[in-house]
């Protein structure tokens, strides 16, 4: 019996030109781990039809898919990251300078993610990002995605018997009504010892077409969607803590200003920015899959740690005074004369704090340990806004 | 069995268990390579990297150690 190691697997990404309609990842993105699962809600079948048991069968449900995807924040997939939390601008900039992209709050795009479990490779198709988390765990910055999505596929049955020189295969409709939704032109399925190229998809969502191959093969043969070889770019480092610069002011301004140097920047000893989009994600009549997926009211939090110095941070919290947060990432030089580098700077208009802590402990230094309400700011018209330069051209987004 | 592919990515990529394929390069991976960033090469279209030379022994210590 074959056996699998995690190790080998990948998640590769993609954003969809048209949201909710699959595309093949061709960007590979190193993964911490995973939990993505679709949610098929399957129920017993509790009808009275004289057995003395539960039940003797299950009956579908409405179904969802989600969970969590964990990765290192390196520069090029930030930005993809980014790109499904926010809206991204124009990019300007080159592969000499570096590509920087902006970005401000609306929604974000639709992805196709695929996970390769071992023998099949699994397919999310229209994959929102629900929150990101950025924090440093070992000082390096980690991204936790919870997503949501709008269907999968990965594995299904034959359902009409093939034989002889053929150029279409149908999927059973067991699971879904439309089973080859996910699949794309280009993809590679294999059905017993035999794999094949997609050619088409049919419209009506049971077939697949391919060039004409010699294939016997009953009903119910496993189908399956062939994993990808996994190619890597060259992998930069993830921002770390230690090259943050944490600005904090009365506003954007000077909230820049202090990020702009170390003399002037906050030490903060813990960090986390949580960005939220609340999305709609509800099951009702089309579908049994989430019928369509839509960002709400956006919000965002941090939290941080930093050494008490004197009162005025506790005067904020009782006084809910308005102050700014500029943190600002750098990455490796990218111009070879090193006047650019990665660079990530999160700008947070008005933060206010929810929380202030002075906790006393056995020796131990006081700190502030403070949750910030990210507020919309009427005089800058914006809550906060994002800007990446990295070396991953503006198209790829 | 092996087969020709050429980059088309735009960037150098890294193939567990192959090698490294430079933007625009042709290389040889084994017959099941399933990748959108490479397209095939119909025999004769280009000729061979140099890179793809020194993956194709790579590749047979693979398949040595898989029989064994």
């Amino acid at each position: 019996m074959p056996t699998f190691l995690s190790d080998g697997q990948y998640l590769a990404i993609k954003p969809e030109s048209t949201p909710g309609t699959a595309v093949i990842p061709t960007i590979f993105v190193p993964l911490v781990s995973e939990s993505m699962k679709t949610v098929v809600n399957h129920t017993v079948d509790r009808r009275m039809k004289g057995n003395n048991w539960k039940g003797n069968d299950l009956l579908r449900g409405n179904r969802m898919h989600e969970g969590e995807i964990v990765v290192l924040a390196d520069p090029d997939n930030l930005g993809h990251i980014l790109n499904m939390v926010m809206t991204k601008g124009v990019t300007s900039g080159d592969a000499t300078d570096g590509y920087t992209h902006p970005f401000t709050v609306g929604a974000g795009d639709a992805y196709t993610f695929e996970i390769s479990r071992g023998g099949y490779a699994q397919r999310y198709f229209g994959v929102y990002v629900e929150q990101a988390s950025i924090a440093f765990p070992d000082g390096q910055m980690q991204v936790t995605l919870s997503v949501k999505t709008m269907g999968q596929v990965s594995v299904g049955t034959l359902g009409i018997a093939a034989s002889g020189a053929v150029t279409t295969l149908t999927f059973d409709d067991t699971y879904d009504i439309q089973p080859n939704r996910g699949l794309v032109v280009g993809d590679v399925i294999v059905i017993g010892t035999d794999e094949l190229t997609l050619t088409s998809v049919d419209s009506g969502g049971y077939a697949v077409g391919f060039t004409s191959t010699s294939l016997t093969y009953s009903v119910g043969e496993q189908i399956y969607l062939k994993p990808l070889s996994v190619t890597n770019p060259s992998l930069q480092d993830p921002f770390y803590l230690g090259n943050c610069l944490v600005g904090v002011g009365a506003d954007e301004s000077a909230a820049t200003t202090a990020a702009g140097a170390r003399s002037t920047a906050t030490e903060v000893y813990d960090l986390e920015i949580v960005l939220k989009n609340n999305l709609f994600s509800q099951n009702g009549s089309n579908r049994f899959d989430p019928v369509q997926i839509i960002p709400r009211t956006p919000e965002a939090a941090l939290t941080l740690k930093r050494l008490l110095e004197d009162e005025n941070q506790q005067t904020a919290f009782q006084n809910r005074t308005k102050q700014a947060i500029t943190i600002i990432a750098s990455g490796k030089n990218i111009k070879a004369d090193f006047s650019t580098k990665e660079l990530l700077t999160l700008k947070f208009n008005n933060v206010k704090l929810i929380e202030n802590d002075n906790k006393l402990e056995v020796g131990e230094l006081i700190a502030d340990q403070q949750s910030f309400e990210v507020l919309y700011d009427e005089s800058d018209a914006q809550a906060m806004d994002a800007s990446l330069v990295n070396r991953t051209a503006g198209t790829v987004y | 069995m092996s087969k020709k592919v050429k980059n088309i990515s735009g960037q150098r990529l890294a193939i567990p268990r192959v090698g490294v394929a430079q933007a625009g390069e042709i290389i040889t991976v084994p017959d099941g390579f399933n990748n959108p960033n490479f397209e095939p090469v119909k025999s004769g279209e280009s000729k061979e990297s140099t890179t793809q030379k020194e993956a194709a022994p790579k590749q047979k210590e693979d398949k040595k150690n898989e029989a064994e």
